[in-house]
């Protein structure tokens, strides 16, 4: 979460943006959505981070069956790849520039 | 006597060849006071001066403009002169016409976008602009609005397990 905060810092004005995803943090209890969001803080996350609502579940969290996940999304939310495990700040990098120079 | 004269005097007037103008007064005087003979006559001569009349010379008609045969350079000049125009009028229509389009996203250079390694990455094609509705972990509402402001989002998915 440290190396996804620190990018999120380095690519503000890029065009390119984070937003972090708890898979089981629902709207339906609220004890979920209180202990990811102090679990979030505690590992420095400083970006938005959105909860499984329904509609969430029935798009991004379509066909997830691994954590961590990394979904790519364009600018009218189209999927452009996707990404599986946890990666070191490089390797995001490589991950994003590559998306950003190919795709974006 | 002779203003008495003139008191039932009639006159004429006649122009001579030298446009001298000469008054023949007749009266005739009363008859009780002076008889039935008694007349006079008055002859007053003068002369009028023409006025000297400068002859204004007639402005001649002005001959109409004939047409001067078009050289190629005049005819390239002119037709484009009239393309231009015509141009100007497509572009004050255009201008008119023009609605506002959203402008597309500058694209910002990365900060990393000339030191990193390329990756092989498969691209989903053909996929469809997801719809949602949520709220982030501090309860403001959201949805797919998030992707707008970026050319590509990236939503990482982690459980606290």
């Amino acid at each position: 979460m440290g190396d996804l905060s620190e990018l999120a810092k380095e690519y503000k004005g890029s065009g390119f943006r984070i937003v972090g995803l708890s898979a089981d943090a629902t709207p339906e209890n609220p004890d979920t959505v209180l202990s990811s969001k102090e679990m979030f803080e505690s590992a420095g996350g400083n970006f938005t981070n959105i909860i499984a609502s329904q509609s969430v579940i029935k798009t991004m969290l379509q066909g997830v069956n691994t954590v961590p996940t990394t979904k790519f999304y364009d600018s009218e939310g189209r999927l452009v790849t996707v990404v599986h495990g946890a990666k070191s700040k490089q390797k995001w990098i490589d991950i994003i520039e590559t998306v950003m120079n190919e795709k974006a | 006597m002779l203003a008495a004269g003139f008191l039932c005097s009639f006159g004429c007037a006649k122009k001579t060849e030298a446009d001298t103008f000469v008054m023949v007064d007749i009266g005739y005087l009363d008859d009780e006071q002076y008889g039935d003979d008694t007349t006079f006559v008055a002859i007053t001569g003068y002369a009028t001066p023409q006025p000297v009349v400068t002859p204004v010379p007639t402005p001649e008609p002005t001959p109409e403009p004939t047409k001067r045969p078009q050289s190629q350079k005049d005819k390239q000049s002119g037709g484009k002169e009239q393309k231009d125009g015509k141009k100007d009028d497509k572009k004050d229509d255009k201008k008119s016409d023009a609605t506002p389009t959203p402008k597309p996203e500058k694209k910002a250079k990365t900060p990393y976008s000339g030191n990193y390694t390329k990756q092989s990455l498969s691209y989903e094609s053909g996929s469809e602009p997801i719809s949602f509705e949520t709220t982030t972990l501090d309860g403001s509402s959201t949805g797919s609005s998030l992707f707008s402001r970026n050319r590509i989002t990236m939503v990482n998915i982690w459980t606290r397990t």
